[in-house]
């Protein structure tokens, strides 16, 4: 056994962080995506699981700070492997060979990811989920309504887009390589590993993007 | 069969370790299509020396694609486009007339240039020293075939041990990780029989010794197993991942 | 000076165990104070510094490679023999002692071969209990295969990568050691000069490569495990680095040279495509098996072999040896490729090329077979001319591939000089003068892991430990000598490379002393190889420095000795007169044209001495004796 602090400092011990983090992050993305999948059922149903959700505060909060925990793990994890990357190899190939480009872009998605998450926490988690945000045909609509009129906006639609580009970009590559991480290798299932990781991520992806794309063509109920 | 092409090479020159280099361009005329990689730059080495130049400095030894000693980059591929080849092994019937071929040394901060394509690699012996043996002394040994060892397992190890020590694998890397080397030699004696009583000790130290040397992390790119001249599979690093939690914190 | 093989007494089977008892010992306690230079780490190197230090010596182990795991013992393919037993097909020590003299051609000491062949098992021990990966057969037990045309299955192997698998184990076993300490690794330092004092082998200089600095090592006892010099001959199978450089500076501190003119031809490999070539490949000797090999009957026939009908070929082997056709033993394949090409039947763009055809192996057990058999050596193959041999025959021809001479030692692997020992193919003691397919493995291993071990301590139990240090004048003269001749080196600046100077005496060598020779052809190399090293000191260029990597200065300095050994090379095979082994004397033949030993007067090791710079050297005989075996000629009709 090696000491808790030297096992995770080593790489593997890191990639391993890296990996548990991000499958958590994952779960929560895919929760997400289910609450999202509410929003068809009208603002009665979503704002009524809303409040369910801020009634269990003081635990809500908890798993939000656990949750912020986690992302933070995550981000000062692979940070540090990517800085140790780039100072493995200082100075690059004049000709590049063909590293497949979801690898290559990891730290790049990663980053678009983060940006977009900062702005998405902005625009729903700080923003007041009652007012002027949220009135939908005069009606204050909460959350529902804060959600539904954000993405009347083609730019926004559009920038929420991309944003989930790279998050099926991110974890296409990244679900996969949790399985290598925690050494789960056969020739046999490798390719059914790999599809679901693929399937997976582009689902999250063409999930989240749908409904928006849902809501901004008048598909959501407004009542 | 006695067919010839011209060639430019772009070579990166560099004249020691501390110093600036930079890519020479060199044109090579008459190349015999039925030549080695390396015979080809021997040819040109020869004029460059009785033209009163220096001579391009590589590393090379048994030329049969076994002891590991060559490689290079050619055209941002260690030991060029054939895949299961060393660089030595290489043909020039593999190019094509008037192409211009792109030479570089392996880069990595662990593996540093010494001069030209060549390249330090006491890195793996550090590597190795810190664990991959097994710890038999001589005359210790009982009889051979006391140790059943499965078919299956035997293979296995076999194809770890084929590892010939060359770099491609970090070379090939993204991030210049030397996960397939080390997986390599971790899982070739953790399939032994003979090899558990050190299993957990050999990984931990072996790992710990890699990261020392400052190789990059692994991000599962698999361009190791892409380059690697002996096709060492990336199931050993899945297995080495294992065997290190298992030591490290199961233990 | 006397030759004295210090063989001891008792009967054949005895006398390494009563050699054992009797030999002296060192104080475990004493052990850490000796310390013992090895230059070479490749099979002999590493398993005796592994070795040594375990016993609790320091070790202080050379190499010229960046790694010690690049040493050429890497790329020996087939595999390694014991006498086992495991198959149950009647094999012993004694069959495997017999077998390696008379494949020897009697010209081994029969003493050495015998210890050689007791230690062959536990060499196998050894060697799984640090984990090489053996081939085995589905009941988890070690697999056999016959070898080389021995008739019973002792050879143990790794696919076709045996020499890596041992090289990687006792690599590994002596970075053990590195790592508790014992051995100190000195990589890419090459060995210059032995360092003699007193009479006895104390140290020697070496010249990092990296940085150009010479330096002194000093020690209580110096193990030369420095490998062959086959590359006298420019292309051989051997790695571009192997060199005579180590062994040629003990030998003029004098060391004796014995039997140089022992060199081993592998009769399959691929031919010569050009002038540029840089070295050969060896193509395993298992492909006669179920090749046939055959030249077109008309000379100077240059059409597809596919259009070449049955009856205008000359299956020379098959018509010439009846019983063992395609297999006879390898200096029999490579001398008669050698005369069809000499006639003018020879094959390919040089002509100096034969076909081994498998198109009848291919028709009889189908492509599946042949593929689960030699895929992968067809793919080396294909990937090396860009030839299909499944469909069109291989072109092979002989190679240099082993040598047999060597630093002459005794029966303690200790030469005349006291303190330095010769271990593995860089001394002459084991194969005679033709080596069997798979016993090259096992001596290194042998020589290191259990013969040197012994040994040693008999030598250091009388030498007071630490009795020089490398500040002693004999290390600086040393040292002094060997920054003039790099210095001389770089201020010829002439007009020829090394390289050039080398292809100059390698092909000299292959033709006047190769498979094949006469007194009228030695004479003639034995004139021209000084005037070649005339030309050398003169009109060579190496560019660059010294002080820092530089590899063309590396080759002039191995390629001065070779142009001094090659002349000793010459003048050994001269004074041969007979036929034996790998060596075809054309002065000494039968009737029927077949090699005729004569050991009426040639039944000894041919000992060379140094008398001084371009002096000829002085022969010294230590007479072969054959208690256990009788002698007989070969027959393979």
């Amino acid at each position: 056994m090696l000491p808790i602090k030297q096992y995770f400092a080593s790489s593997i011990g890191k990639k391993q962080i890296a990996a548990v983090t991000g499958l958590m992050l994952s779960a929560f993305v895919v929760i997400h995506l289910l609450e999202n999948i509410l929003l068809f059922k009208g603002p009665e149903v979503f704002n009524a699981w809303v409040d369910t959700l801020q009634s269990t505060k003081p635990f809500l909060y908890i798993i939000e700070i656990g949750l912020l925990g986690v992302f933070v793990l995550h981000l000062f994890t692979t940070f540090k492997i990517v800085v140790e990357n780039k100072r493995a190899r200082k100075k690059g190939y004049k000709e590049e060979g063909a590293t497949k480009i979801l690898v290559k872009i990891m730290p790049i998605s990663g980053t678009a990811l983060l940006l977009f998450l900062i702005a998405h926490l902005i625009d729903f988690r700080f923003t007041n989920h009652h007012g002027p945000a949220s009135i939908v045909m005069g009606n204050d609509l909460g959350l529902y309504g804060l959600v539904y009129n954000y993405f009347q906006n083609i730019f926004r639609v559009v920038g929420y887009c991309f944003g989930l580009a790279a998050l099926g970009c991110h974890l296409s590559h990244a679900i996969q390589s949790v399985f290598q991480t925690f050494g789960i290798y056969s020739e046999k299932y490798n390719h059914v590993i790999k599809k679901t990781s693929v399937g997976l991520a582009t689902g999250l992806m063409i999930g989240f993007s749908t409904i928006a794309i849902l809501i901004y063509l008048g598909y959501a109920p407004t009542a | 069969m006695s067919d010839k092409i011209n060639l430019t090479l772009n070579v990166w020159r560099q004249k020691s370790p501390k110093s600036a280099g930079k890519f020479e361009e060199y044109e090579v005329k008459d190349v015999d299509v039925n030549s080695s990689f390396l015979e080809m730059i021997d040819v040109l080495n020869e004029d460059l020396t009785k033209k009163g130049q220096d001579p391009i400095e590589f590393d090379h030894d048994c030329r049969e694609g076994i002891c590991g000693t060559c490689g290079a980059m050619v055209n941002g591929r260690p030991h060029g486009p054939l895949k299961n080849t060393t660089l030595c092994q290489l043909h020039m019937r593999e190019f094509k007339n008037n192409e211009t071929i792109t030479l570089e040394p392996f880069r990595s901060t662990s593996l540093p240039i010494v001069k030209d394509l060549v390249v330090d690699r006491s890195a793996f012996d550090n590597i190795i020293k810190s664990g991959g043996f097994i710890s038999a002394k001589t005359g210790s040994g009982q009889d051979a075939n006391s140790i059943l060892i499965p078919k299956p397992d035997a293979d296995d190890a076999f194809n770890s041990a084929q590892c010939i020590g060359c770099s491609a694998c970090v070379a090939a890397c993204p991030n210049a990780s030397a996960m397939l080397f080390v997986a390599a030699k971790v899982n070739h004696l953790a399939k032994l029989p003979q090899g558990q009583a050190e299993r957990k000790s050999r990984v931990k130290n072996m790992v710990l010794a890699m990261d020392k040397s400052g190789f990059g992390n692994c991000s599962n790119a698999y361009e190791c197993e892409a380059a690697c001249p002996k096709g060492i599979s990336v199931a050993n690093i899945a297995a080495m991942n294992k065997d290190f939690m298992k030591a490290g914190i199961f233990s | 000076m006397d030759l004295k093989s210090n063989i001891p007494e008792g009967a054949i089977s005895e006398k390494w165990t009563n050699h054992k008892f009797n030999m002296k010992l060192v104080n475990p306690a004493n052990k850490r104070k000796y310390t013992v230079i090895v230059v070479g780490t490749g099979l002999a190197g590493s398993s005796a510094a592994a070795s040594l230090s375990e016993l609790g010596y320091n070790v202080n182990a050379f190499c010229f490679h960046e790694s010690p795991r690049r040493a050429h013992s890497i790329a020996a393919q087939g595999g390694i023999n014991a006498a086992k037993n495991y198959c149950n097909d009647g094999d012993s020590v004694h069959r495997l002692f017999y077998d390696t003299v008379k494949g020897g051609d009697f010209r081994s000491r029969e003493a050495n071969v015998h210890r050689l062949s007791e230690i062959s098992v536990n060499i196998i021990d050894q060697c799984v209990a640090q984990g090489v990966p053996f081939a085995r057969d589905y009941g988890g037990l070690l697999d056999n295969r016959s070898f080389g045309g021995a008739q019973v299955s002792r050879t143990f192997y790794a696919k076709g990568q045996t020499g890596q698998q041992l090289l990687i184990g006792a690599y590994q076993a002596m970075m053990k050691e590195v790592n508790k300490g014992g051995v100190t690794l000195f990589t890419s330092r090459e060995m210059m000069e032995l360092v003699i004092v007193d009479g006895k082998a104390k140290g020697i200089i070496v010249r990092n490569l990296r940085t150009g600095k010479i330096e002194r090592h000093s020690a209580d006892a110096v193990i030369l495990a420095t490998g062959g010099y086959g590359n006298a001959f420019y292309l051989s199978t051997n790695a571009m680095a192997c060199n005579v450089t180590a062994a040629w500076r003990a030998h003029k501190k004098g060391a004796y040279f014995a039997n140089p003119c022992y060199t081993q031809i592998h009769p399959t490999c691929i031919p010569v495509h050009g002038d540029h070539q840089s070295k050969l490949t060896l193509m395993s000797e298992s492909l006669r098996n179920d090749g046939r090999v055959w030249v077109p009957k008309k000379k100077g026939d240059t059409r597809d072999p596919k259009d070449i009908p049955e009856n205008e070929r000359d299956y020379y082997l098959e018509r010439k040896y009846p019983s063992f056709g395609n297999l006879v033993p390898r200096d029999l394949a490579s001398r008669n490729a050698k005369y069809a090409c000499d006639e003018g039947k020879g094959v390919g763009p040089t002509g100096l090329a034969v076909y081994l055809d498998f198109a009848a192996a291919i028709e009889r057990l189908g492509e599946n077979t042949i593929r689960a058999r030699y895929g992968n050596l067809f793919e080396m193959y294909e990937r090396i001319t860009g030839s299909d041999p499944y469909t069109s025959p291989m072109s092979i021809y002989p190679a240099i591939h082993y040598t047999m001479g060597g630093l002459w030692v005794d029966y303690n692997l200790e030469s005349n000089i006291p303190g330095l020992f010769v271990l593995g193919e860089a001394n002459f003691s084991d194969h005679g003068a033709n080596r069997l397919g798979a016993s090259a493995l096992m001596q290194g291993l042998a020589d290191g892991y259990f013969v040197i071990p012994y040994t040693i301590g008999n030598f250091l139990a009388d030498e007071t430990p630490g009795a020089c240090n490398a500040d002693q004048s004999e290390f600086k003269e040393a040292e002094q000598e060997v920054i003039n001749r790099v210095n001389t080196l770089l201020s010829i600046n002439g007009k020829r490379t090394a390289d050039d100077f080398h292809r100059e005496l390698g092909m000299l060598l292959w033709d006047k002393c190769g498979m094949s020779r006469n007194a009228e052809g030695l004479k003639e190399a034995l004139e021209k190889i000084p005037k070649i090293r005339e030309e050398f000191w003169k009109n060579l260029k190496v560019p660059g420095d010294s002080d820092n990597l530089n590899s063309s200065l590396e080759k002039a300095g191995r390629v001065a000795d070779f142009l001094e050994f090659g002349e000793l090379m010459v003048r050994d095979a001269l004074h041969r007169e007979e036929s034996c082994g790998g060596h075809f004397r054309e002065e000494s033949q039968t009737e029927e044209g077949e090699a005729l030993r004569q050991d009426d007067k040639f039944c000894y090791v041919g000992a060379w001495e140094h008398k001084g710079e371009n002096k000829p050297q002085e022969l010294h005989k230590e007479k072969l004796e054959y208690s256990a075996i009788d002698l007989a000629q070969r027959s393979y009709k």
